[in-house]
C-alpha cells in the first residue's frame, strides 16, 4: 500500500473560491479510486491560497482481478441459419479476449443478447490513477474562471505546478501545458526556491518549514490563539460574529501571523458600521472592542508571513487604514453639509436596475406601496405617517458620497444622517433596517415599520425583475432574487405581522406598468406569487417541516405570518389519536365532494333526517362559529380541539349513512352537509395531508 | 528614490523582459488600458511586449489639488505581455524588490480584483497587489476585448505611480513626493490639479462639451467607414475625455449617459473589428 499525494499550485486563488475547490477535489479523487475498484483508505483535501492537494492514504497498489458481465450484438445476428458464429459476434470475442464457445444468451426486455463473462486481471493503481488524474482538473469548476494558454483550459487562476506522488513515484500528470513534478515551492518569501520532496510524508514535512500551514482549519485555530495572545493581556476583543471574515482571511495566507494596529482617533468619532466597513471590506482586518464593548481606536490584522519585521507591515496597514478613514470622514462632513432630503431629488440620476428606471421612480413606488400596505396590516395611523416618510427618505443615501464608495452601507449611512440631523428615530431606524435580513443568520428588523419597508421593498424589486422577462431558475441568483424572497418570507413569518402579499404584488405590478415600465408584464402577478410560494415552502423545508407546511400550503398568501402558530398547535395535538381519524375523515370528505365547492353555510331546512346527519349538522352548525372565532383569535389548538370534536360524528354519519342515495334531493343534501364540513374544516388545516 | 528615479528603473526593468518602451500615449485617457498600444494590441493573435508611462485623467477624481490621495490625473506606469510568460507573477515581484523593497519586511498579496470596462466591450481576471495593505499595482489578464473572448491572452500589469512612490519614499502626502532632486510633485502638479478639478466641475462649457462630443463621435464614424483605424479611435478617444468631463460636471442624467455609453462602445466595437479584420488580411 502506498500514500497518494498530489498538488494543483497556483497563482493566488480568489479566498471565496478554496474551501469549495477542496471539497470537489476530494471528492473526486475518491469517486475515481472507487470507480477504478482502487482500495482505499481515507481520503482528505488540504489548501491555501496557492494550493489545492489531497492526500489518499494506504491507497492498494494493485487492484484485485474480478469478473465482469459484458453486452455483446443480438442473439438473432450473433448466429446464421445453420448456428455457426457470425462476423458480428466473433468481432465482440475479439475485443473481449473471449472465446465463442465461452459466451451465453440472455433476455433482456423480451430481446436475446449474447453475453460474455470475461476476467479483468489486477491493474498497477498508478497507471489508473496517472489515466483519472489527467481529467481531474477539468472537473473542478468555479464561479468565475479564466484562460490563459493557448489550449483554452479553464479554472480560477493559472496553474503553475502539478505534483503527484505514489509515496515515492512520480506519476505522470499534464494540464494546460504543466507537467507534474516532485517540486514545489513555499511561501512566496524573495526568489522562488524549488523544494523536491521524496515522499508525501515528506512534502507535508518540507512545507512546514517552508512556511505553508496546508490545513485551513490549522491556520484559523493559529489565528484565533495568537489573536486571543495579543487582545486578552489588553483586555480587548473582537466582535462575537466575524466568521465571516475569519474564513476570508484564513485563505488569504499561507502562513499566519496577527498582529494589533493603531487607528487614529477619530476612528472613534465616525459610526461603528462605516469604520467595520472601512476595515473589514478594504483591509480584511477585524475592529476591535474594549471590556465595555465599545469599539477602541485599534485594528488586528493578519500578515501572509512571519513576525520577523512586522512592525514594518503594521506602520504600512496603519497608514492605509488612516487614510481610508480620513477619506471616509471626509465623504460624511461633505455629504452632511445638506439634509438627507436633498439627496431624494439627485435620485433620479441612478438607475434602479437596467430598464427599470430611477432611483427616483423606485421612490415614489415605495411611497405608494407604503399607503396601500397599511391598509390591512394592523399599523396605527401614525405608524402609517412614519412608513410612508421613511419610504419617501429610504434611497436617499445611495446618493450620498458615502454610499457610493461603500456600498454594503447602505441603509446605515442614510440613517446615520437622518439621526445626526435630529430625526426621527423611528423612521432612522426603519431606514437602517430595510436591507435585513442579508444572511439566514441575521434576525429582521426589530421595528415594524422596518419591517414592512423592507417587505414593500423587496416586492417591488422582485416583481420589476421578473417582469424584465428574468427566468430565476438554476443556481445562480444574479440580482439577490432568492435573498429578496428570503427576506419577505422570514419577515412576515417571524414577525406575525399578516400582510397581505396578493393585494401587494398586485399592486407593486401597477406601480411599474404606470409608469410604462416593464417588458414582460404578462402573467406578472402570478409569476410573483409563485415564486414566493416556492420561497415558502423551501423556508419549511429547510426547518424540516415540509409535512406539516403541505397541510396548510392551499391558505391565502394573507395567512402566512400563522402557518408557524398553526404548525405549532398541530404538533401539540399530534399524539391524540382523534388527530388520526380526523385526516381519516377529512380525506373522505375531500374525496367525495371532489370538484363541488366548500360552502360557509347550509340552508336551516335541508333534507337532513337520519339520526346520525342530524347530529352531525348540529355538532357542525354549534363548531362552525367556534372555530371562526379562535381562528380570528389565532387560538390554534382550541381551534383543532374543536374540529376534533367532529370526528367522532363523521365517523358514524359515513358508517350508518349512504351519501350517495338513489334519490336525487337526498344525495345533494347530504353532498351539501359535506362540503359544509369541508369548508369547517380547512378554517384550521387540510387534516387529510397529515398521513 | 525620487519619482522620476524610480520611473526610469521600473521602465528600464521591463525593457531588460523584452519589452518595447513606448512613450505615453499623447491623448487625454482615463486609464493606460485605453491607449492604443493596449486597447488594440491585445486584439487577435499577434504577440506584443510593450511597458509606457500613461498619464490618466479622471476629472470626477479631481479635488481641487487639497486632496493628499485624490488626483485629476495620476500616473500609470503600463505592462502589457501577450501571451504571458509562466513566471510572469514572479518577474513583477522582482521588479519590486529591484526598487529596494525587501521581501521578508513586507507583506505583498495579490487580492481578487475583477476588471471589467464595458464601453470597451472589455473584461479581465486578475488581482489588486497589496503591499502592506496599500493597493500598488492592478495585475490582469484580458479575457475580452472588443466584445469578443480574445484568442491569446495578454497581461496587463498597472502600477500606481504615486501611491508606489509614496511607499518607497514614505511620504502621506502626494504632493510632497520628491520628483527630481528640489523639485517636488506639488511644484510640478498642484497648481495643475486645481485648475483643472475648477475647469471640470464648475467652468466646462456643457453646450460646447456636448457639440464636441457629436462632432467626434462623427468623425470617429466616418473614418470607421474609410477603414482608418488610427483616427477613428482618436477621434473616440477625445469622445471618452470629453464624456467623462461633461460626467463630473454633474450634466449627465441617466438615461442619457447610458446612452453615451452606447456611443462610445459602438465606436469602440467598430474600431476593435477593423483591427481584427486587418489583422486578418496579413
Amino acid at each position: 500500500m502506498s500514500d497518494l499525494l498530489i498538488e494543483i499550485l497556483t497563482e493566488e486563488l480568489p479566498a471565496r473560491f478554496v474551501d469549495n475547490a477542496q471539497a470537489q477535489l476530494v471528492e473526486h479523487v475518491a469517486a475515481h479510486l472507487d470507480e477504478s475498484f482502487i482500495g482505499h483508505g481515507d481520503v482528505r483535501g488540504y489548501s491555501t491560497p496557492r494550493r489545492l492537494v489531497v492526500l489518499a492514504r494506504d491507497v492498494k497498489d494493485q487492484t484485485a482481478p474480478r469478473t465482469t458481465e459484458v453486452k455483446g450484438p443480438a442473439k438473432a445476428s450473433s448466429f446464421d441459419a445453420q448456428g455457426n458464429a457470425t462476423q458480428a459476434l466473433l468481432g465482440f470475442c475479439r475485443g473481449q479476449g473471449v472465446d465463442p464457445t465461452d459466451t451465453y444468451t440472455v433476455d433482456v426486455g423480451g430481446k436475446s443478447y449474447v453475453y460474455a463473462r470475461k476476467t479483468v486481471p489486477g491493474q498497477k493503481s498508478s497507471e489508473l490513477i496517472e489515466a483519472f488524474l489527467a481529467r481531474l482538473p477539468h472537473e473542478v469548476t468555479f464561479p468565475k474562471m479564466m484562460h490563459w494558454e493557448e489550449s483554452g483550459f479553464q479554472f480560477a487562476r493559472p496553474i503553475r505546478g502539478l505534483l503527484a506522488l505514489f509515496d515515492s513515484m512520480v506519476l505522470h500528470w499534464e494540464v494546460a501545458g504543466v507537467r507534474s513534478s516532485n517540486t514545489t515551492y513555499g511561501l512566496r518569501i524573495g526568489k522562488p526556491k524549488p523544494i523536491t520532496v521524496v515522499s508525501p510524508e515528506d512534502y507535508m514535512r518540507r512545507l512546514r518549514e517552508a512556511f505553508v500551514i496546508l490545513d485551513p482549519a490549522e491556520r484559523r485555530h493559529l489565528i484565533e490563539k495568537q489573536a486571543d495572545k495579543v487582545l486578552k493581556p489588553l483586555g480587548l476583543r473582537l466582535a462575537d460574529n466575524v466568521t465571516d471574515l475569519l474564513d476570508e482571511v484564513v485563505n488569504l495566507v499561507e502562513y499566519p501571523s496577527v498582529f494589533l494596529g493603531d487607528l487614529p482617533q477619530i476612528a472613534t468619532e465616525l459610526p461603528e458600521n462605516v469604520v467595520r466597513s472601512v476595515l473589514q471590506q478594504q483591509m480584511h482586518s477585524f475592529l476591535v472592542y474594549g471590556e465595555d464593548g465599545n469599539v477602541v481606536p485599534r485594528f488586528l490584522s493578519v500578515r501572509n508571513g512571519l513576525t520577523d519585521f512586522i512592525d514594518i507591515v503594521r506602520r504600512g496597514n496603519e497608514s492605509v487604514a488612516n487614510a481610508r478613514l480620513l477619506d471616509a470622514a471626509f465623504f460624511i462632513r461633505e455629504d452632511t453639509r445638506e439634509p438627507l432630503e436633498a439627496y431624494v431629488a439627485r435620485l433620479d440620476t441612478l438607475i434602479f436596475m437596467d430598464k427599470l428606471g430611477t432611483m427616483a421612480a423606485k421612490t415614489l413606488r415605495l411611497e405608494r406601496l407604503a399607503d396601500c400596505v397599511t391598509d390591512f396590516a394592523s399599523v396605527t395611523s401614525e405608524e402609517k405617517a412614519t412608513l410612508i416618510a421613511a419610504a419617501h427618505l429610504s434611497k436617499a443615501d445611495l446618493a450620498t458620497s458615502m454610499v457610493k464608495e461603500y456600498t454594503s452601507l447602505q441603509g446605515e449611512i442614510g440613517s446615520v444622517y437622518l439621526s445626526r440631523a435630529g430625526g426621527s428615530q423611528d423612521i432612522v431606524s426603519a431606514i437602517r433596517e430595510q436591507y435585513v435580513p442579508r444572511s439566514p443568520a441575521e434576525d429582521i428588523p426589530a421595528t415594524r415599520v422596518g419591517q414592512l419597508l423592507g417587505v414593500i421593498d423587496k416586492i417591488d424589486t422582485l416583481a420589476g425583475i421578473l417582469g424584465t422577462g428574468f427566468n430565476p431558475s438554476g443556481s445562480e441568483d444574479p440580482y439577490g432574487l432568492r435573498r429578496a424572497g428570503n427576506g419577505i418570507v422570514r419577515t412576515i413569518v417571524e414577525s406575525r405581522e399578516p400582510v397581505d402579499l396578493e393585494t401587494l404584488v398586485t399592486q407593486a405590478v401597477e406601480g411599474y406598468q404606470a409608469a410604462g415600465l416593464l417588458p414582460h408584464p404578462e402573467n406578472l402577478q402570478q409569476r410573483v406569487l409563485d415564486y414566493l410560494k416556492g420561497r415558502i415552502a423551501q423556508y419549511f423545508k429547510e426547518k424540516q417541516l415540509t409535512r406539516e407546511y403541505t397541510a396548510l400550503e392551499y391558505l391565502p398568501l394573507v395567512e402566512l405570518s400563522s402557518i408557524p402558530e398553526r404548525i405549532h398547535a398541530l404538533h401539540e395535538a399530534g399524539g391524540d389519536a382523534t388527530l388520526v381519524i380526523l385526516a381519516d375523515s377529512h380525506r373522505r370528505i375531500q374525496n367525495i365532494t371532489r370538484g363541488l365547492s366548500a360552502v360557509t353555510s347550509i340552508p336551516p331546512d335541508l333534507l337532513l333526517t337520519d339520526p346520525e346527519e342530524v347530529v352531525l349538522r348540529e355538532s357542525a352548525d354549534a363548531a362552525a362559529p367556534r372555530i371562526l372565532e379562535l381562528v380570528a383569535m389565532r387560538k390554534y389548538p382550541e381551534a383543532i380541539r374543536t374540529c376534533e370534536e367532529l370526528a367522532a360524528p363523521i365517523t358514524a354519519f359515513f358508517d350508518r349513512v349512504l351519501v350517495m342515495a338513489t334519490d336525487e334531493r337526498v344525495r345533494s343534501a347530504r353532498l351539501l352537509l359535506l362540503c359544509y364540513l369541508k369548508y369547517i374544516l380547512g378554517l384550521v388545516c387540510d387534516y387529510s395531508r397529515l398521513t | 528614490m525620487n519619482f522620476e528615479e524610480m520611473v526610469s528603473k521600473l521602465e528600464r526593468f521591463w525593457e531588460d523582459e523584452g519589452c518595447t518602451l513606448l512613450f505615453p500615449y499623447d491623448q487625454e485617457v482615463g486609464a493606460g488600458t485605453l491607449s492604443p498600444y493596449t486597447f488594440l494590441r491585445v486584439l487577435g493573435r499577434k504577440p506584443w511586449k510593450a511597458v509606457y508611462v500613461q498619464p490618466s485623467r479622471r476629472p470626477a477624481d479631481g479635488r481641487y489639488g487639497e486632496n493628499p490621495n485624490r488626483l485629476y490625473m495620476h500616473h500609470q506606469l503600463q505592462v502589457i505581455i501577450k501571451p504571458p510568460t509562466t513566471d510572469i507573477q514572479d518577474t513583477y515581484l522582482r521588479s519590486l524588490y529591484m526598487l529596494g523593497l525587501k521581501p521578508a519586511e513586507h507583506d505583498i498579496r495579490f487580492v481578487e480584483d475583477n476588471w471589467e470596462t464595458p464601453v470597451l466591450g472589455a473584461a479581465g481576471v486578475g488581482w489588486e497587489v497589496w503591499l502592506d495593505g496599500m493597493e500598488v499595482t492592478q495585475f490582469t489578464y484580458f479575457q475580452q476585448a472588443g466584445g469578443q473572448e480574445v484568442p491569446v491572452v495578454a497581461v496587463e500589469i498597472t502600477y500606481g505611480l504615486e501611491r508606489l512612490a509614496m511607499f518607497v519614499q514614505e511620504k502621506k502626502n502626494v504632493y510632497e513626493l520628491i520628483w527630481h532632486e528640489g523639485v517636488t510633485y506639488g511644484d510640478l502638479r498642484q497648481q495643475v490639479e486645481r485648475e483643472n478639478s475648477i475647469y471640470s466641475f464648475e467652468q466646462a462649457d456643457i453646450d460646447a462639451l456636448v457639440a464636441m462630443f457629436d462632432l467626434c463621435e462623427r468623425e470617429s464614424q466616418r473614418m470607421i467607414d474609410r477603414k482608418l483605424i488610427t483616427p477613428a479611435y482618436e477621434y473616440l478617444l477625445k469622445c471618452s475625455h470629453t464624456f467623462n468631463v461633461l460626467d463630473a460636471r454633474g450634466s449627465v442624467g441617466v438615461s442619457q449617459r447610458m446612452a453615451y455609453l452606447a456611443r462610445v462602445r459602438r465606436l469602440a466595437h467598430g474600431c476593435a473589428n477593423l483591427y481584427l479584420e486587418n489583422e486578418n488580411h496579413e
